[in-house]
C-alpha cells in the first residue's frame, strides 16, 4: 500500500476502533489524526519533486501535483488540532464517540477529494463529503438546540442542490470528453465547456459559501458547536471550496480565454464581500457574526481567482491560507468563551481579557489578521489580490475601479465589525457572574494559540515561508510583483514604534489617569449598571436611509438562495398537484360516474320480468332483419 | 447488454427476496397480518415474481403478472376497511391488463403467426413490435409500475395499506411491471420502432418529476412516500427505456437500491426508534440513498442514469438532475414532519438497521463493479 490508501483508510480504521473499543477511544481518534497527517507530510514532500498518479480499485484514480499537496497538508493539519480541541470541547456531550469518528471521516475524505485525480473520483468523493457532512449536522439536530432540524435541512438542501449541479456539469464533460484528468487547459468558447464551467463553479460557490449560495452557514451556526463551525465552514470547506474553483479555472479550463466569465467570478467575488460584511456588521451572535465573515472573505479568494492575473491569483490562494487559518482560530477562541460562559450573545459577555489573556490575545492577532492590519497575514493576501484587480486596467477591463472600491470598503468594515466583537467579548465592563472564569486548559487554549501564531508567522515571514514554498510553486505561472511590500521591515518598524511609544510614556508628561465617580441625571451610576454592550455599536447604520431597506429585506430573508429555492419547487409542485392531478383525479372520476350510469341502466334492463325480456328480444329481431334487408 | 442474462435474472430474483424476507421477518410479530391468508398471497407473489423473471413466454408472463395484480388486491384487502382501495388497485390494474392483452395479440397478428398455441407465444419467435401494439402493451406495466396517467391508484392504497403490504407492494409488485418491461423490450433484439423509446422516455422522466412535485407539496408522510414511489419507479423505467448500457445498469442497480430504501423508510416509520442518534442513522442512510448521495446504493443507480441520459441529450440530463432535486427535497422534509417518538417494535428496527447497512454495503461494491465493467 502507498501513501494514497494509507493517508484515507488508516484514520477511517483507527476511528472505527476508537468507535468499538471504549477505554482506548481518545487514544486512538488521536493517532488517527497523527497518522493521517504524517502521511499528508509525505505526500507533500513526494509532490515537491514530482506528480505522482495512483489508480484504486480500477475506478478510483489519485494524482498529487505541487498545489493539492499543499492544500492536502493543511486539510489533516486542521482535523488534527480541531480534533485535539473536540476531545476536550465537546467531554461533556452525549454520544461523542460517533461525532469523532465522523469528524476523523470527514477529515480523510476531505484528502480523498482534494487527491482525485479524475472526474469520476471527485463526484464520488464530493458526494461522499456531503453525506458525511450531513451526518455530523444530523447528530446534533436533535441533541442540542432548538430550530435544529430547519438549519440541517436548510444546508443539506443547498449543499445537495449545488451537488446535483456539480454532477451534471461533471457528467457533461464526461460524456463529451471521456473520463478526465484535470490538466487540460480546455478553452472555454464553445457551449459545452461554459455550461460545465458554470455549474461546477455553482458547486464550489455552495461549498465555499459565496453568496447567494452561503445562507446555510449562519443558519447551521444557530446549533452547531463551535469546533464543527471552525472545522467545516470555516477552514475544510473554504479549502476544497476555492481549490476545486482554481483547480477548474486554469487546470482543467482556461479561464483567461474568456472574458465574461473572469467577471462572472469578480462580480460575485465583490458582492460576497461587501454584501456579507455589511450583514456581519449587525449580528447581535458571536458564531453568527463569525459565520457572515466567513462568507464576507471568500469573496476576496473569488475575486483574486477571478482576475485571471497571476499575482491575483495567488493573493486568492494565499488568502484561502489564511482565512482557513484565522478563521477556525476565531471559532475556537469564541468556543473557549462559550466553554464557560455557556453565552454567544453578546450583549450578555464583556471584560473576560484579564481572566483569558491566552484567549483573548489569540483572538486579538485572528481579529486584526481577517481585518487586514499589516504586518499580519490577512493584509498581505488582501495586498496581492488588490494588485491583481489593479492590474485589470491594463487589459482594458475597466470594471476594476468597482471591484477595487467593495473589496477595501469591505476590509474598512471588517475591522469595523471586530472592534466591535472584541470590545464585547473581552474588553469593558465585567458582568459580575464572569469573575471567577479562569483560562481554559492546555488542550482547548492550544490548538487557537497555535493558528494564532499561524497567523503571524505567516504575516512576517510571509514572502520567505508562505509565498516562495507553498504558494507560488503550486501555481503554474510565473508571477511579476510590482507592489512594495516588506512584512519584516513593517514589523520592524512597528516593533520600534511601539518601543519609542512607550519610552515615552515612562519618561514623558503623560500623566496618569484619574478616575473619578460617574452621574447621570444628579444620581451617582453604580458599577454593575456601567455595563455597555457592544451589539448597539452599529444601529446608525442599520438605520441609514439607504440600506435600512436593505437589512430589512435581508432580515426577511430576501437574499436566502434557500428560500428562492423552495418557493420555485413549492410553486412547481402546487401546480403539478393541482393541474394534473387534480384533471386526472377528474378524468378517473368521470369515468366511473358514467360507468356507474351506465351500469345502472344495465341493471334496469335486467329485471327479472319475462316480457322485458321478450320486448328486448323483439328489437333485437327487427335489427337483424333491418340489416339483413339493407 | 455487457451482462450475462442468467446473472441479471439472479439479481432481479434477489432484489425481491430481500423484501419478502424482510415482511416474513416481521408478519411473525404483527397480530394484524399473521394469518394464513397473508402467508398465501405472500407465497403466491414470490412464486409469480420468479416466473415472470425467469419465464420466456409471453403468455406466461401475462398470466403470472394477473395472478401479482389480483395478490396485490387481496393484500391490500387484509385490512377489510380498506376495500375502497383495494378496488381502485383492481379496476386500474385490470384496464391495464386487458390493454395489455390486446396488445400482446396485435404483436402476435404482427409477426405472421397463423395457429395460436403455447409456443406461439415464446419470445423468440417474435421479431418486430410496432408503436401501437408496444404502447398498448406498456399500458399494462403504466397502471402496475404507476406512470401517467395510470398513478392515481397508488396514493390512495398506500395511505391506508398497513405497513408490511406496503413493503411488498414498492419492493416487489410493482418492479414486476418493470422486470416486464426489460425482458420484452431492451433484453431481446426485438425489433421495435424508436419512436415508442422516446414515448417512454418523455413520459416517464415528467412522469417522475411531477410525483416528485407532489410529493414535495403533500403534507402526510405516507402520501410523500407513495408520490415519491412513482417518482422513482418511472425513473428506473426511464433508464431502461435509454437503451444504452449506463441507462440500464443504473436502472437496474435502482430497482434494488429503491426496493431497500422505500420499504426500509415504511418500516421506520413503524419502528418509531428511540431519539438521538439512532434516529439519525437509519433515517439518514436510507434518505441519503433515496437521494442518491454516495457512498449509498442510491447514488450509483442515479449517477449511471444521469450519465446515460446525458449520452443522448443535455435535455434530458437536466431533466434527471431536476428529478433528483426534488427527490432532496421531499426527502429532506421527513426530518421537518418525523416525531420523535419512542418506540417498541424490535424487528421493524431490526429490519431498518439491516437495510440501512445492506444499502451502504452495496453501494461501496456496485460502485466498485459498475463502473469496471462499463
Amino acid at each position: 500500500m502507498s501513501s494514497f490508501e494509507l493517508l484515507i483508510i488508516l484514520p477511517i480504521i483507527l476511528g472505527f476502533l476508537g468507535y468499538l473499543i471504549s477505554f482506548l477511544r481518545n487514544e486512538f481518534y488521536f493517532l488517527g489524526a497523527i497518522l493521517n497527517f504524517y502521511y499528508a507530510i509525505r505526500i507533500f514532500l513526494i509532490s515537491r519533486k514530482i506528480e505522482v498518479t495512483r489508480k484504486i480499485f480500477n475506478i478510483l484514480n489519485f494524482s498529487v501535483d505541487k498545489l493539492s499537496g499543499f492544500v492536502l497538508l493543511f486539510i489533516s493539519l486542521f482535523t488534527l488540532l480541531i480534533l485535539i480541541y473536540s476531545i476536550r470541547y465537546l467531554k461533556y456531550y452525549e454520544k461523542k464517540k460517533e461525532y469523532f469518528y465522523y469528524f476523523l471521516l470527514i477529515g480523510a475524505i476531505g484528502c480523498g477529494t482534494v487527491l482525485a485525480g479524475d472526474i469520476l473520483t471527485l463526484i464520488i468523493f464530493w458526494g461522499i463529503l456531503l453525506s458525511l457532512i450531513s451526518l455530523i449536522f444530523g447528530f446534533f439536530q436533535y441533541a442540542t438546540k432548538e430550530g435544529g432540524e430547519f438549519a440541517f435541512v436548510k444546508s443539506i438542501s443547498i449543499l445537495g442542490f449545488s451537488d446535483f449541479l456539480l454532477i451534471l456539469g461533471l457528467g457533461l464533460l464526461f460524456i463529451s470528453y471521456g473520463n478526465l484528468s484535470f490538466n487540460l487547459k480546455l478553452p472555454l468558447n464553445n457551449t459545452i465547456n461554459i455550461l460545465s464551467f458554470i455549474l461546477i463553479t455553482i458547486g464550489c460557490f455552495a461549498k465555499a459559501g459565496a453568496i447567494p449560495l452561503h445562507s446555510w452557514i449562519p443558519e447551521i451556526s444557530k446549533v452547531a458547536p463551535a469546533p464543527t463551525m471552525a472545522f467545516i465552514p470555516a477552514s475544510l470547506d473554504k479549502l476544497l471550496g476555492i481549490y476545486l474553483l482554481l483547480r477548474i479555472s486554469y487546470y482543467l479550463f482556461d479561464l483567461n480565454t474568456n472574458f465574461v466569465l473572469k467577471n462572472y467570478l469578480m462580480i460575485i467575488g465583490s458582492i460576497t464581500i461587501l454584501a456579507a460584511v455589511l450583514m456581519a456588521l449587525i449580528q447581535k451572535e458571536v458564531m453568527k457574526l463569525l459565520s457572515y465573515h466567513t462568507v464576507s472573505q471568500v469573496g476576496y479568494m473569488v475575486l483574486g481567482i477571478g482576475t485571471g492575473i497571476p499575482i491575483g491569483i495567488a493573493g486568492g490562494l494565499f488568502h484561502m491560507l489564511n482565512n482557513a487559518i484565522y478563521k477556525s482560530c476565531l471559532f475556537l477562541t469564541a468556543g473557549q468563551v462559550e466553554f464557560w460562559t455557556k453565552e454567544t450573545k453578546i450583549e450578555k459577555l464583556g471584560g473576560l481579557a484579564p481572566n483569558m489573556p491566552i484567549t483573548f490575545t489569540s483572538f486579538l492577532i485572528s481579529a486584526l489578521a481577517i481585518s487586514g492590519i499589516p504586518p499580519l497575514n490577512g493584509f498581505f493576501s488582501k495586498w496581492m489580490v488588490y494588485q491583481g484587480v489593479i492590474y485589470l486596467y491594463k487589459e482594458g477591463n475597466y470594471l476594476f475601479p468597482l471591484y477595487l472600491l467593495s473589496a477595501m470598503l469591505g476590509s474598512i468594515l471588517t475591522l469595523a465589525s471586530f472592534l466591535k466583537l472584541t470590545h464585547s467579548i473581552f474588553l469593558g465592563e465585567r458582568p459580575k457572574e464572569y469573575e471567577k472564569i479562569k483560562e481554559v486548559n492546555f488542550s482547548l487554549w492550544f490548538p487557537s494559540a497555535l493558528l494564532a501564531f499561524l497567523s503571524l508567522l505567516f504575516g512576517i515571514l510571509a514572502i520567505p515561508l508562505p509565498i516562495k514554498g507553498l504558494i507560488y510553486p503550486s501555481l503554474p505561472f510565473r508571477i511579476e510583483e510590482f507592489g512594495f511590500w516588506q512584512p519584516l521591515l513593517a514589523f520592524i518598524l512597528i516593533v520600534l514604534g511601539v518601543i519609542v511609544g512607550f519610552v515615552i510614556y515612562l519618561f514623558g508628561a503623560v500623566k496618569k489617569v484619574e478616575r473619578k465617580d460617574i452621574f447621570v441625571g444628579g444620581e451617582l451610576l453604580k458599577e454593575e449598571e456601567r455595563h455597555f454592550s457592544g451589539d448597539q455599536f452599529y444601529s446608525p447604520i442599520k438605520e441609514a436611509p439607504l440600506l435600512e431597506k436593505g437589512y430589512e429585506f435581508g432580515e426577511e430573508g430576501s437574499f436566502d438562495f434557500y428560500n428562492y429555492l423552495t418557493a420555485i419547487f413549492s410553486g412547481f409542485s402546487l401546480l403539478f398537484k393541482e393541474v394534473i392531478d387534480y384533471i386526472l383525479e377528474l378524468i378517473y372520476h368521470q369515468i366511473a360516474y358514467f360507468s356507474e350510469i351506465f351500469g345502472g341502466l344495465l341493471r334496469k334492463i335486467q329485471s327479472g320480468i319475462l316480457s322485458d325480456y321478450l320486448f328486448v328480444i323483439f328489437i333485437g329481431i327487427i335489427i337483424i332483419l333491418l340489416i339483413l334487408i339493407l | 447488454m455487457i451482462l450475462d442474462k442468467n446473472f441479471i435474472n439472479q439479481y432481479l430474483l434477489f432484489t425481491f427476496l430481500l423484501p419478502f424476507l424482510a415482511t416474513l421477518i416481521y408478519s411473525f410479530k404483527d397480530k394484524l397480518v399473521r394469518n394464513w391468508e397473508f402467508y398465501l398471497f405472500l407465497v403466491l407473489l414470490i412464486f409469480s415474481s420468479y416466473f415472470i423473471i425467469f419465464s420466456n413466454n409471453l403468455l406466461l408472463i401475462y398470466i403470472f403478472f394477473e395472478i401479482s395484480t389480483l395478490v396485490a388486491w387481496r393484500l391490500v384487502l387484509i385490512k377489510r376497511e380498506n376495500i375502497k382501495a383495494g378496488n381502485y388497485l383492481l379496476y386500474f390494474n385490470f384496464a391495464g391488463a386487458v390493454l395489455m392483452l390486446i396488445g400482446i395479440l396485435l404483436i402476435l397478428v404482427e409477426n405472421g403467426v397463423e395457429k395460436i398455441n403455447f409456443s406461439a407465444f415464446n419470445l423468440e419467435n417474435l421479431y418486430n413490435i410496432s408503436l401501437i401494439s408496444g404502447i398498448l402493451l406498456s399500458f399494462g406495466i403504466f397502471t402496475k409500475s404507476a406512470i401517467i396517467p395510470f398513478y392515481s391508484w397508488l396514493p390512495v392504497v398506500y395511505e391506508v395499506s398497513p405497513v408490511p403490504v406496503i413493503a411488498l407492494l414498492c419492493g416487489i409488485a410493482e418492479n414486476l411491471g418493470l422486470v416486464i418491461f426489460y425482458k420484452i423490450f431492451i433484453a431481446p433484439l426485438l425489433n421495435v420502432e424508436s419512436s415508442f423509446y422516446y414515448f417512454i422516455i418523455i413520459l416517464a422522466i415528467f412522469t417522475s418529476i411531477i410525483a416528485g412535485g407532489i410529493a414535495y407539496f403533500e403534507k402526510k408522510l405516507k402520501r410523500i412516500l407513495a408520490y415519491s414511489t412513482i417518482s422513482q419507479l418511472s425513473l428506473i423505467l426511464y433508464g431502461l427505456a435509454l437503451k444504452n448500457d449506463y441507462g440500464i445498469l443504473g436502472a437496474l442497480v435502482l430497482i434494488l437500491s429503491h426496493a431497500l430504501a422505500k420499504s426500509g423508510l415504511f418500516f421506520r416509520m413503524e419502528a418509531k426508534e428511540a431519539v438521538g442518534v439512532g434516529f439519525g442513522y437509519t433515517l439518514l442512510f436510507l434518505s441519503l440513498s433515496l437521494i442518491g448521495i454516495p457512498p449509498f446504493l442510491g447514488f450509483v443507480g442515479k449517477i449511471l442514469i444521469i450519465i446515460g441520459s446525458l449520452k443522448i441529450n443535455i435535455f434530458l440530463g437536466m431533466l434527471t438532475i431536476i428529478s433528483s432535486l426534488f427527490t432532496l427535497l421531499y426527502t429532506l422534509k421527513f426530518y421537518l414532519i418525523l416525531k420523535k417518538e419512542k418506540g417498541e417494535n424490535i424487528i421493524a428496527n431490526f429490519i431498518v438497521y439491516l437495510f440501512a447497512i445492506l444499502l451502504l454495503i452495496f453501494g461501496v461494491i456496485f460502485l466498485i463493479y459498475s463502473f469496471k465493467i462499463l
